[in-house]
């Protein structure tokens, strides 16, 4: 009841005032109107995304793709599932419970094999993380040193196993394969005398952890297999390729800042793993520059050839026995429109 | 501003202008130029660097064509792949001649001779690199055709960027041998490009390949962990895609603005990037630039001065006409200027002089104007105060009050009226908008000013009701209309209107909303169901109502009561409403059932009653009716309950018998009478017909049998406690559990069921556990009983002893059999459980304890999960410290032996080995003696050298024997399955010139498939039939080979018609280098058998022969059959 005083020009002011509030309002409400045509969805549509394994640098794209809100540019809202060393990461994403996915190619390969609808829209490790590895004093050298031992292995490295044992000719039955965590004490303890891992990620902690250690790469056996790969299935592009594709580019947006801003994953990666060691996180991203910018075509991107080969080499070592179109395993649909080759 | 500092101030700046304009660009012509120098000097040492690139790959591609050509190389290439007795040291020989080129301060890092056909590495100068494949690699498929260096690529195993040359092995007749691949050094690559000029602080040039990761290390950034870090400056990111040459002045990889040529190297992928800081590049244009800022500073200085002193001159005249007009005014209207100056200042002094003569006129007519004015004035205000006084006269009636608010002076006037209803004096009223909203209730206060804003806003007509708080506290209620009157130009200028007092009116309207709420709130807020039944059936109900039934009101509203009633109930109630209808009477209370929205039944007590209009015409039925379904539910309930009770007093298998207590004279419990018993006491106790009759009677002697019984009951029946025991009775020969209870003093019920099984079966049990007890506390092994968390249930005292605890420790619950295994067991205890759940046992392993002492105890184990919905493991356990004490000594000697083996087939190799190299040279020289002087000396001389070459060559056969016999147990090839077919095949085409020769007839049954190393056993039958054919007789030789299986092995027999032998030598012939023929008659070294032998002992087979002279031998051997 303050302002219970008017004079003539006051009155005026408020009424001026009121007409532009309400040209305002006009203006405002078409101006929504306008905008309402181009973003029907304002809203940020919630996507989960089925990690392979548990929280690490190993995904720091798609953590960096959150944290520097490259996924909410392109109105998504992410949450992640952790993975193990027996999680299966590839029925969440056939059932719904995941839209999209981190997969090994093989396994990718396999499951379409089995009729499962699933695809790869991009390969995150264009050259195979997956080492095998022994202490140094073990006098293990190469794959045929494992014949008749136990081997440490995953959900995750389980077909570069046995695709590079097949093709030295050690057959399944020659060796024993058990799957534990990835404990850098259990390793040391020898108990089991091979492990496969990650040369990014495991590998990196054991030999930070003083560990002399043979390192065996399946490349040198004839298994040029990619790494991590991005999958989602046939009915989500079919129904929703725009949402695959804002998916698709943020989150190779995510990895090119990984790759070109290593030192800052660790902390990016203790967000999602709070006990996380900063600077080892960081190394296992330094470790991974190699095998995500490899030089060759752009982060991300798949080449036929590469999903022949491996493919070929599945078939060939007895691993892949039901008949696969290896262009249905793929599509460079997203690749293509994001990079525009 | 004044002027003078305007005009100086205007002056300053056009010359400071035109400094700063001169100045710039001086200054960056000048920066351009030595820009332009940097950039041609960077330029040049790109240049310079990439040519030296250039230089250093074709070097390489020389140093590896030449080195492709090497004899020695493609002959020990040679030897390595066509021979297989000479393989490792032809292996050896390459792997020297290629080391000689790599290592530190050496052009290569390594080499490898590749496989032309599968890219395997066959030799390495790293001996671990070998058995690798490189199938895939540019530099192999190049490297095949045409010497090749690769570019530059990222290796994973080295963690370092690596480039790598190769060329084409090929033999004299052009047939490629395999590809020799090296891996560069790439020191003098960094050593080349980080080659400096040393004139320069800031300069730097680094290679970056396509994946951004640094090939040669920069040298401001010295650790070498860069060279893992990736780079993502400008100038790399512009290079990498652009593939192109270029220059960019931005900040570098220390984040310092710097000068940077990058140059896009085709031939190897890389970035060559040279820069320099832009600090460094143009420090003199800077100090240039500094000079040029103070020479324009004094210029500044100097042209302000002058400026100054000319602003001055101009306005000093025109200061003093300011003064003139400024006294002009103040109202000093007779001031003029002086006209005399013949400028522009003067003409203005004229044009002034005549406007004052003007304005002197003008002021004299406005002031007639003025009075005239206020003359009108006075007439109107009278006006107005007449019609002022007609309308108090009008309001003088009462209720009614009228107001007038001038709206720019904040004036409100009120009537007399407007006072009355106010309850106010006209003293009392502050006659503003303000002081009248203070009358208004708080509660309206918004509201109306929101309508009186509104009013100024629309103007026009407007109306309100508010309420009017009284000083004496009384509310009155006031509805006012007025109207907004504007000026012309449209802001309102005043407002009138009447208020009316409506508080009456609003009084009663009040009073006869309360009377329909009341009866609203007790019929809708009612706990007890309420109902208005109109004749037609239609509803009307309350909450309470809608609850009892589960519907909402809506849902009622549109049904009937016949629709909601229990079928079976509408006649009734129809009934009743036809005869209050009737009048028979007015109300009437009865029960019935109403069907509730789920479709279950619910009791109601209901009471109605009939309203009817003022003539007697029914208009509606008001019901009220309680949910009393909970009560007919517990009645039935009841009822039920009862019967049931009946039906298990008698029909439970329990016994019962109800009794009276008799008491003695010192009130001891004496006997009792049996007053109702059921069925199952009949059952139970085999009595009969006992209801009446005393306990002494039916059971003589009880008395003294069973006392205890009697004090039991005595002590129920006198003080009501009740009690539970059990008993045997002897006469019965049978164990009752008892309870007892007394209803009433002096009276006892006894329960009772038949335990006797029971205690029979108590007692079996009693007798197992001791005997289980027994079995555990037998100590023979360590037995106890655990779960799979550690915890351990029950242990025996050998067990005890063997983790180190007392059994105070394990009494205590000290004793966890996890905590006491070392961590590295863990594993193997893991997957006993997990095969303990699966299978129940588990296969017996071995473990460690660790015990309190810090001693390890090494454990046999076995277990067995024993029954039961708790998981609980049975263990047995035995010290095997002393097996593990054995089996240590025993490892130790079989190692010793192992090694001393070893050492002795080492020592038989390279002693082989090492004989032929002089021998070989004897043997040269010797033929080469025989070859020139043979017939030059005399005959003896002859004879001499003949024996020599003999001996020579013998010597040369006995060593190659003998490095086979060596090779047999060192360079094996692993177990595979190979059919005996193909061994005897290879043999055959190894020895097809022999036979041949020999006109041998060979024949075999079939042969069957065993597990070895197929080059040794090929060896075997090659040295069989050797042998068969070498000792032939004189008839045609005839050689059958035969196989049988005789349990997890094959016996394998040769057998021929040749020239036998004693069978006195069977052992002696597998002995090396023993023979039973003359070396002159059979050639030989005495080493073929004893080769068989070793092979067929590593096989794990024996080999022996039967034989007689002239008779024929027949070698046999075993081979351990497949699967075995």
């Amino acid at each position: 009841m303050n302002q219970s005083f008017y004079t003539p020009g006051m009155i005026a002011m408020r009424i001026k005032r009121r007409v532009t509030r309400l040209t305002l309002a006009i203006l405002l409400a078409l101006n929504l109107f306008a905008c309402s045509q181009e973003a029907p969805e304002p809203t940020l549509t919630p996507i989960t995304v089925q990690l392979s394994f548990l929280h690490q640098a190993e995904f720091a794209g798609l953590y960096a793709a959150q944290q520097q809100g490259y996924y909410a540019e392109e109105r998504l809202q992410i949450s992640f599932l952790e993975g193990g060393p027996a999680v299966d990461f590839i029925t969440p994403v056939l059932d719904g419970r995941a839209q999209f996915g981190v997969a090994q190619p093989a396994d990718v390969i396999l499951a379409r094999a089995d009729g499962k609808p699933v695809r790869s829209i991009a390969v995150i490790y264009r050259r195979s993380p997956i080492v095998f590895f022994a202490l140094a004093d073990s006098g293990i050298t190469r794959p045929q040193d494992f014949a008749g031992k136990e081997i440490r292995s995953t959900v995750t490295t389980d077909q570069t196993l046995h695709a590079t044992m097949a093709r030295l000719g050690i057959r399944q039955d020659q060796y024993e394969t058990v799957y534990l965590p990835s404990d850098v004490s259990l390793f040391a303890s020898g108990q089991v005398p091979v492990w496969a891992g990650f040369s990014n990620v495991f590998v990196l902690e054991v030999e930070r952890a003083g560990y002399e250690i043979n390192i065996i790469y399946p490349d040198d056996y004839g298994i040029h297999f990619y790494g991590d790969v991005i999958i989602t299935t046939d009915d989500l592009i079919a129904e929703q390729p725009e949402l695959v594709q804002r998916f698709a580019r943020a989150t190779l947006k995510g990895w090119t800042y990984a790759v070109e801003n290593p030192a800052a994953i660790g902390a990016i990666v203790k967000k999602y793993k709070p006990d996380a060691d900063e600077e080892l996180e960081s190394a296992k991203m330094i470790a991974s520059l190699p095998l995500v910018n490899t030089g060759e075509d752009f982060i991300g991107w798949m080449k036929p050839e590469g999903w022949e080969t491996m493919e070929k080499t599945l078939r060939e070592q007895g691993v892949l026995t039901n008949p696969v179109e290896i262009t249905q395993v793929y599509t460079l649909q997203f690749l293509q429109e994001i990079y525009n080759p | 501003m004044k002027l003078t500092p305007k005009l100086a101030l205007i002056f300053i700046s056009f010359a400071a202008a035109i400094l700063v304009g001169v100045g710039l660009l001086v200054y960056s012509s000048g920066r351009t130029a030595l820009e332009a120098a940097t950039i041609t000097e960077l330029e040049s040492i790109s240049l310079e660097k990439s040519a030296a690139l250039d230089t250093w790959v074709a070097g390489h591609k020389a140093h590896i064509t030449a080195l492709s050509h090497s004899p020695v190389l493609l002959e020990e290439l040679v030897t390595f792949l066509g021979s297989d007795l000479n393989r490792n040291f032809a292996h050896d020989r390459l792997v020297r001649e290629l080391s000689v080129h790599t290592g530190p301060g050496q052009p290569y890092l390594a080499f490898f001779i590749l496989s032309p056909d599968t890219g395997e590495i066959l030799v390495a100068t790293n001996p671990r690199e070998e058995g690798k494949f490189r199938e895939d690699r540019a530099y192999f498929l190049q490297g095949k055709t045409a010497p090749f260096v690769s570019k530059v690529y990222y290796s994973l195993e080295l963690q370092s960027p690596a480039i790598t040359a190769s060329a084409p092995l090929r033999a004299e007749n052009g047939q490629l041998l395999g590809v020799l691949a090296g891996r560069l050094n790439l020191e003098d690559l960094n050593t080349i490009i980080q080659r400096r000029s040393g004139l320069r602080r800031t300069d730097d040039a680094f290679l970056v390949n396509t994946s951004n990761l640094f090939v040669t290390q920069p040298h401001l950034l010295p650790d070498p962990a860069v060279l893992q870090r990736g780079i993502h400056t400008q100038a790399v990111r512009q290079c990498l895609q652009t593939r192109s040459r270029g220059t960019i002045s931005t900040l570098d990889y220390q984040d310092v603005p710097a000068i940077i040529v990058f140059r896009w190297l085709p031939e190897q992928e890389m970035c060559l990037i040279v820069k320099m800081d832009q600090a460094e590049a143009l420090a003199p244009v800077q100090a240039f630039g500094r000079a040029i800022g103070w020479i324009a500073l004094i210029t500044l200085a100097v042209a302000s001065v002058v400026a100054l002193t000319l602003s001055h001159t101009i306005t000093r005249p025109i200061l003093a006409i300011q003064s003139v007009v400024q006294q002009y005014g103040f109202g000093n209207l007779d001031t003029r200027l002086p006209e005399k100056r013949p400028d522009e200042l003067g003409v203005l002094a004229h044009e002034f002089n005549q406007m004052a003569e003007r304005l002197a006129e003008k002021d004299l007519q406005l002031r007639e104007y003025a009075h005239t004015l206020e003359q009108k004035v006075q007439e109107r205000t009278n006006a107005l105060q007449q019609s002022m006084s007609q309308l108090q006269r009008a309001e003088a009636t009462g209720g009614i009050g009228s107001w007038e608010w001038l709206i720019p002076e904040n004036q409100v006037i009120w009537s007399d009226g407007l006072y009355k209803i106010f309850g106010l004096e006209p003293q009392e009223f502050g006659a503003t908008y303000q002081a009248y909203m203070e009358q208004v209730h708080p509660d309206d206060r918004e509201v109306v000013h929101q309508v009186v804003e509104e009013a100024f806003q629309a103007g026009g007509v407007f109306e309100y009701e508010c309420r009017v708080l009284r000083k004496d506290g009384k509310i009155r209620y006031l509805y006012s209309k007025g109207e907004v009157l504007s000026e012309e130009h449209g802001s309102p200028a005043r407002m009138f209107g009447v208020a009316i007092d409506i508080t009456e009116r609003r009084q009663a309207e009040q009073a006869l909303r309360e009377s329909e709420d009341k009866f609203k709130y007790i019929f809708d807020h009612s706990i007890i169901g309420k109902s208005i039944t109109f004749p037609n059936g239609r509803l009307t109900v309350n909450k309470a109502f809608c609850d009892m039934l589960g519907y909402s009101e809506g849902e009622l509203k549109s049904r009937t009561w016949q629709e909601i009633t229990h079928p079976d109930d509408i006649e009734v109630s129809s009934t009743v409403i036809a005869s209050i209808l009737a009048g028979e009477r007015d109300s009437i209370r009865f029960t019935k059932r109403y069907l509730s929205k789920d479709g279950s039944v619910v009791w109601a007590d209901v009471s109605t009653v009939l309203r009817r209009d003022a003539e007697g015409r029914p208009e509606y039925f008001m019901t009220a009716l309680v949910d009393i379904t909970e009560r007919i539910q517990a009645e039935a309930a009841l009822r039920e309950s009862e019967e049931r009770y009946r039906s298990l007093f008698q029909n439970m298998i329990s016994g019962y018998a109800y009794c009276q207590m008799l008491f003695d004279q010192n009130d001891q419990a004496e006997d009792f009478i049996y007053l109702n018993v059921n069925e199952a006491f009949e059952r139970l106790t085999g009595l009969r017909n006992v209801v009446g009759k005393k306990v002494s009677e039916v059971i003589p002697g009880i008395q003294q049998s069973n006392p205890e019984l009697f004090e039991v009951y005595g002590r129920a029946a006198r003080t009501g406690q009740s009690e539970r025991f059990e008993t045997h009775i002897d006469s019965l020969g049978v164990w009752f559990s008892v309870s007892v209870y007394s209803p009433k003093q002096g009276y006892f019920v006894a329960v009772f069921d038949n335990i006797t099984e029971r205690k029979q079966a108590e007692a079996a049990l009693r007798l197992e556990n001791e005997r289980f007890l027994r079995f555990v506390d037998s100590n023979i092994v360590g037995i106890a009983i655990a779960d799979a968390g550690g915890g351990i249930v029950l242990a025996n005292d050998y067990y005890l002893n063997i983790l180190g605890v007392t059994r105070a420790d394990f009494a205590a619950g000290r004793v966890d059999w996890r905590k006491l295994t070392p961590p590295e067991w863990l594993p193997a205890d893991e997957k006993a459980i997990r095969e303990l759940r699966q299978r129940g046992v588990c296969e017996p392993y071995e473990k460690e304890y660790l015990r309190a002492d810090g001693t390890r105890v090494p454990v046999y184990l076995a277990d067995a999960m024993l029954p039961g919905e708790r998981e609980q493991i049975a263990a047995f356990i035995l010290d095997i410290t002393d097996r593990k004490r054995a089996e240590e000594a025993i490892q130790r000697i079989t190692d010793d032996l192992l090694r001393s083996n070893a050492e002795l087939e080492q020592f038989a190799y390279v002693a082989s080995h090492d004989l032929q190299e002089p021998l070989r040279m004897i043997s040269s020289y010797v033929q080469l003696l025989a070859k020139r002087y043979q017939g030059k000396l005399d005959s003896d001389a002859d004879e001499f050298i003949a024996f020599a070459v003999d001996g020579a060559t013998r010597m040369q056969n006995l060593i190659n024997d003998l490095l086979a016999y060596s090779r047999v147990g060192t360079r094996g090839n692993p177990f595979t399955a190979v059919s005996a077919e193909y061994l005897l095949e290879e043999a055959l085409a190894n020895l097809q010139l022999t036979i041949a020769e020999s006109q041998a007839q060979i024949t075999h049954d079939p042969l069957p498939v065993v597990k070895g190393d197929p080059v040794q056993l090929v060896a075997v039958f090659q040295n069989l039939l050797g042998n068969a054919i070498k000792f032939r007789g004189a008839e045609p030789l005839c050689i059958h080979i035969h196989a049988r299986q005789q349990e997890q092995e094959w016996i394998f027999s040769v057998r021929d018609n040749g020239i036998g032998f004693d069978p006195r030598f069977a052992e002696r012939i597998f002995v090396i280098f023993q023979r039973l023929n003359d070396r002159t008659e059979y050639p030989g070294t005495g080493i073929g058998l004893s080769i068989c032998k070793r092979v067929i002992t590593r096989h794990g087979g024996r080999i022996w022969v039967e034989s007689e002279p002239g008779k024929g031998s027949v070698f046999y051997f075993t081979l351990p059959a497949l699967g075995s």
